[in-house]
């Protein structure tokens, strides 16, 4: 089963995802900010990270340049999944390594389209 | 509000008439929101008034409104993106063949508001190793609203992810407010034209055809019409790709699928032939 990590500081989000992606057949694991998640990644392995913007005590683009930092062997997915629209943040996050870019809100199937994307569907 | 059988019969005779296209009961709902959204937009309180309407001489436009409400225009980006893939393989493959002059013609049959044809133009875009022969894209469908809005190329941000990778929303379209546009190369690649599949395609003969999700929603014999123009307008060696789940089972077609394609068609190496000595 493959494994996903939900880091949001929206516990409804969260919730909410997790429940589309159980349906996806991922196994999923929550953090409420990058920092958590920081310590997820290194132990659960997840294969792919959705992940939040703002959040209080390490946002996402934070959590991106911590996770390039831990130079891991098989570094997951990272899918943003955002309020932040702008065409400009999107090209950051791009930059930043993010591998794909989901604007909220969405549904299931634009999810599972997006995790074929990235090859993980 | 409710229907009337005699009102439903109405509906289902100009739905059949224009578009070839049955009212079943699972389109029910869609068919009551359509003539309820097409009252407002008049100012009709009861359905009396609109069916008055509908049937005078000077019926012709509300009834057009009426059939594209009722109408499925669904589609998305990259639907279907295992087909995206081996058409894909296909177009590197026989894009990559020496010595044709003549530019290679797609016809996406059927194109809703132009995701389909637009994905193509820019799954073509990223196959920078093909050589220059020119492609051409046509892209036609029944309903005026669905062209108009292909033509303009502009998405909500709901449509925009719904299949494609956020390089391509990037690379590709422009963001307008909550909205993208498609940019002009990618727009001017296609051309979007209005055409009833139940009248033969002139503009032919293409060597791939897309028609997908079409078929599905036209009783039996009108599928084998249908499947009649889009066989007629194939090219000797062209492709003909239908939805997902659509077959020809029971449909006498002069057709072979294409083994490990997906919804992949050729004409019958013998028709393939006849063609190619007869013209
Ligand atoms: C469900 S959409 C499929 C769009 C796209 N091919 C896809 O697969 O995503 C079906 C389209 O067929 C069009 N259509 C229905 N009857 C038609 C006809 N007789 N001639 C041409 N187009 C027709 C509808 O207007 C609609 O846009």
């Amino acid at each position: 089963m493959k494994k996903c990590l939900v880091v949001d500081d929206s516990k409804v989000i969260r919730t909410v995802a997790s429940h589309i992606l159980q349906t996806l057949d991922f196994e999923v694991s929550e953090a409420e900010n990058g920092e958590v998640a920081l310590a997820k990644v290194q132990r659960d392995m997840p294969d792919v990270v959705l992940l939040d913007w703002n959040m209080p005590v390490m946002g996402g683009m934070d959590f991106l340049a911590a996770l390039k930092r831990l130079q891991l062997p098989d570094r997951p997915k990272v899918v943003f999944c955002t309020t932040e629209n702008g065409a400009g943040q999107i090209r950051q996050a791009i930059d930043a390594g993010a591998d794909e870019y989901i604007m909220k809100p969405f549904d299931r199937e634009t999810l599972h389209a997006k995790l074929e994307i990235v090859g993980l569907a | 509000m409710e229907l009337g059988s005699a009102e439903l019969a109405i509906l289902d005779r100009l739905l059949e008439a224009r578009t070839g296209q049955q009212l079943n009961d699972s389109r029910y709902w869609r068919v009551a929101r359509a003539v309820e959204s097409i009252m407002r937009s008049h100012g009709f309180r009861d359905t009396d008034a609109l069916f008055a309407l509908l049937t005078s001489k000077s019926g012709y436009e509300v009834a057009t409104q009426i059939v594209e409400a009722m109408v499925n225009n669904e589609t998305s980006f990259f639907r279907d993106a295992t087909m995206f893939k081996q058409l894909r393989n296909l177009l590197a493959d026989t894009l990559t063949e020496k010595g044709s002059p003549r530019p290679y013609r797609i016809w996406s049959a059927g194109c809703s508001t132009g995701q389909e044809p637009y994905s193509l133009a820019i799954m073509l875009g990223e196959m920078p190793h093909l050589p220059g022969r020119k492609i051409d894209i046509v892209a036609t469908d029944i309903s005026g609203g669905a062209i108009d809005r292909a033509r303009e190329g502009l998405y909500s941000q709901f449509e925009i992810q719904r299949g494609l990778s956020v390089r391509a929303m990037i690379r590709d379209f422009s963001q307008e407010d909550e909205k993208w546009r498609i940019r002009d190369k990618l727009r001017e690649s296609v051309t979007f034209r209005e055409h009833n599949l139940l009248e033969p395609q002139a503009a032919g003969p293409f060597d791939l055809i897309l028609c997908r999700n079409v078929l599905f929603y036209f009783p039996m014999a009108t599928r084998a019409k249908v499947l009649s123009h889009l066989r007629d307008a194939l090219a000797p060696a062209g492709t003909l790709i239908l939805g997902a789940g659509e077959t020809l089972i029971g449909l006498a077609n002069g057709l072979d699928k294409i083994d490990g394609g997906y919804g992949f068609y050729r004409l019958h190496s013998e028709e393939r032939r006849d063609i190619a000595v007869g013209g």
